[in-house]
C-alpha cells in the first residue's frame, strides 16, 4: 500500500503521496523532488555516486527505502552550497582538479562533507579510508584527496 | 534494478513486529539496515511479499555495560560499534572488525544484528561472537530465548532462528583483566568481504603462557571455524614464536575453503596461517603491558 512521505530536503519541506514501498530513496530524490544532482552509479551498493546525507550520515540513497525518509532531514548535492557561496570543498574539487567527468563527485563531496564533521583534520590516510565507499572511474584519487585536504584546511581557518 | 512490489509494515513495537512475522509466516522478511537485504532483493535474489522493518521499534540501539556483561542492541549500527568507548575498551576484537565492515557508508546503515541473521560465510561479525562467547537473544511467539553464538551459525545464509523470531540483543561477557582480544581480516580492496578474518581471545597466565584461547577463522567455510588444534597448541606452554608458528600451522590442516574471483581455496589455507599468527600476536600485545617481541 503506497504510502505518504513528509520529508525535509535541502531544508524545504515536501509532502509526496503515494510513495511506493520498493521506491528507492534515489529515486524519490531524483523523479519525484527533480532533484538529479544525486547521481544512480553501479545501482548495486558499491560506487556511492548516489551518497546523501540522511538524518546527519552520510548513505547510499539507491539502498535505502523512500518510505524511511517520512521525518527524516535529507542533504543531497544541490543543498551544499550556501545561496550562491559554493562550499570549500565545492571549491577545493574545482581549484585541485578533483573531477574529470565529474559523475562520481556529488557522492564524494557527500562522504567527504561527512568526513570533515569527524575528523575536522584529517591526514591523507584517513581521508583515503573514510572516501572507500566512493569509487572514481576518472582521477585515480589523488586529486580527489588533495581537494578534501585543501578544503579541510579552508574549515579550519574559517573556524580559527 | 528495483525490488519485486512487497507490502511493507514499520511497527513501533517488538510485540507487533513479531505478530506480523506470525500472521505472514515464510512470506515476510525482518528488515534492519537493509545493507544486505535490499542489495538482494534489488537482484531478485529474494523477493519476500511483505516487509517488516524495525526502524522505528526503540531502544534496539543501546550499548550497556555492567561488571560482567557487555549488551548490544540488534539495531546498533556498525559505525556505532566502532566509535564506542565501551567497545573499543571492552571488547576490542568487536571493534576491529566493525571498523573493516564494508566502507563508512554501509556502516552507517548496517547493523550487528542483521549482519548476525544474514549469516553471510564471510562476513566479520560471527568469527568475533563465537570468539568472545556471545549469546544472542531473540524474541518469538513463544517468548524470548538465548542462544550461544556457537549454535547458532548452523550454514551460509543460515541460523538456528525460526523464522519468527527477532534478535534483539547480543551479550557479551566483559573479559578479565588478563584477556584480550583482536580481529583482523584480509580483503583486496577496502569495501570488500573477506578472504580471510581471524578473531581471536586469549587469556594471559603465569610465565608467559596463555591459559586459554579462542581462534575462529572466517571466510573458509559454510559457518565460523574454530581452530580447536591451534588453540590447543597456544595453551600448551609459553607463548613464543615458535608455538606461533605451529599454531600458525594446525590452523590450516583440515580446511575446506571455498575459491571465488577473490582467491583460490590453497591461497585461502595458505593465508589462513599467517592471519592466525598475526591476530594471536596482536591480542597478545594488547594484553602485555610490556613489549613482547612476538612479531609476526
Ligand atoms: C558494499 C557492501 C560491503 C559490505 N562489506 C561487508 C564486509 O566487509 N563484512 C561484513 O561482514 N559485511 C559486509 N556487508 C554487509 C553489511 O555488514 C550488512 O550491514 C549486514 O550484513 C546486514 O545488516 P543490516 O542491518 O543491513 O541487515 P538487513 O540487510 O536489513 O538484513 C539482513 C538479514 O538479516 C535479517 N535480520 C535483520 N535484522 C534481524 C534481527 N534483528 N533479527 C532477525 N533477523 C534479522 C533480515 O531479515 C535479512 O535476512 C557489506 C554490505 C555492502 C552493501
Ligand atoms: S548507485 Fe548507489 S552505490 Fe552505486
Ligand atoms: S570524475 Fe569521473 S567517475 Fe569520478
Amino acid at each position: 500500500m503506497a504510502r505518504t512521505v513528509q520529508a525535509t530536503v535541502n531544508g524545504r519541506k515536501y509532502h509526496e503521496e503515494n510513495v511506493e514501498p520498493r521506491l528507492l530513496l534515489v529515486h524519490f530524490l531524483r523523479d519525484r523532488l527533480g532533484l538529479t544532482g544525486t547521481h544512480v552509479g553501479c545501482d548495486s551498493t558499491n560506487c556511492g555516486a548516489c551518497t546523501v546525507m540522511f538524518n546527519g550520515k552520510a548513505v547510499k540513497s539507491c539502498t535505502v527505502l523512500a518510505v524511511r525518509a517520512d521525518g527524516a532531514a535529507i542533504t543531497t548535492i544541490e543543498g551544499v552550497a550556501d545561496e550562491e557561496q559554493l562550499h570549500p570543498l565545492q571549491e577545493g574539487f574545482w581549484e585541485k582538479h578533483g573531477l574529470q567527468c565529474g559523475y562520481c563527485t556529488p557522492g564524494m563531496i557527500m562522504s567527504a562533507l561527512q568526513l570533515l564533521e569527524r575528523h575536522p583534520d584529517p591526514d591523507e590516510e584517513t581521508v583515503r579510508l573514510e572516501l572507500e565507499g566512493n569509487l572514481c572511474r576518472c582521477t585515480g584519487y589523488q586529486n580527489i584527496v588533495e581537494a578534501v585536504l585543501w578544503a579541510a584546511g579552508r574549515l579550519r581557518g574559517a573556524s580559527a | 534494478m528495483i525490488p519485486r512490489a512487497f507490502e511493507y509494515f514499520d511497527p513501533p513495537t517488538l510485540e507487533e513486529a513479531v505478530a506480523l512475522l506470525e500472521q505472514h509466516g515464510e512470506d515476510a522478511k525482518l528488515m534492519a539496515g537493509g545493507q544486505s537485504l535490499l542489495p538482494m532483493m534489488k537482484l531478485r535474489m529474494v523477493s519476500p511479499a511483505v516487509v517488516v522493518d524495525l526502524w522505528r521499534v526503540p531502544d534496539l540501539d543501546t550499548i550497556r555495560r555492567d561488571d560482567v556483561v557487555v549488551r548490544i542492541g540488534a539495531m546498533t549500527t556498525h559505525y556505532a560499534l566502532q566509535s564506542s568507548e565501551v567497545i573499543r575498551n571492552t571488547l576490542p576484537a568487536l571493534a576491529d572488525a566493525a571498523r573493516v565492515v564494508g566502507d563508512p557508508l554501509v556502516r552507517n546503515l548496517g547493523t550487528i544484528g542483521g549482519s548476525a541473521a544474514h549469516a553471510a560465510h564471510n562476513a566479520d561479525y560471527p568469527a568475533v561472537l563465537v570468539a568472545l562467547d556471545a549469546e544472542l537473544q531473540a524474541v518469538g511467539p513463544a517468548g524470548t530465548r538465548s542462544i550461544v553464538a556457537e549454535d547458532f551459525f548452523i550454514d551460509t545464509f543460515t541460523t538456528c532462528l525460526e523464522p519468527t523470531e527477532i534478535v534483539t540483543e547480543i551479550s557479551i561477557p566483559v573479559p578479565g583483566d588478563t584477556e584480550c582480544s583482536a580481529y583482523l581480516k584480509l580483503s583486496r580492496r577496502g569495501t570488500d568481504f573477506a578472504i580471510v578474518g581471524v578473531a581471536t581471545a586469549l587469556t594471559e597466565g603465569e610465565g608467559g603462557r596463555c591459559d586459554d584461547a579462542r581462534v575462529v577463522l572466517t571466510g573458509v567455510g559454510d559457518t565460523p571455524v574454530r581452530a580447536t588444534e591451534a588453540e590447543e597448541i597456544l595453551k600448551a606452554g609459553p607463548l613464543d614464536p615458535e608455538r606461533l608458528r605451529e599454531a600458525g600451522e594446525a590452523a590450516k590442516r583440515n580446511l575446506d575453503p571455498p575459491s571465488d574471483v577473490q582467491a583460490d581455496a590453497q591461497y585461502r589455507v595458505d593465508v589462513s596461517g599467517v592471519y592466525v599468527r598475526r591476530a594471536v600476536a596482536a591480542a597478545w600485545e594488547r594484553s602485555q603491558s610490556d613489549v613482547s617481541g612476538l612479531g609476526n
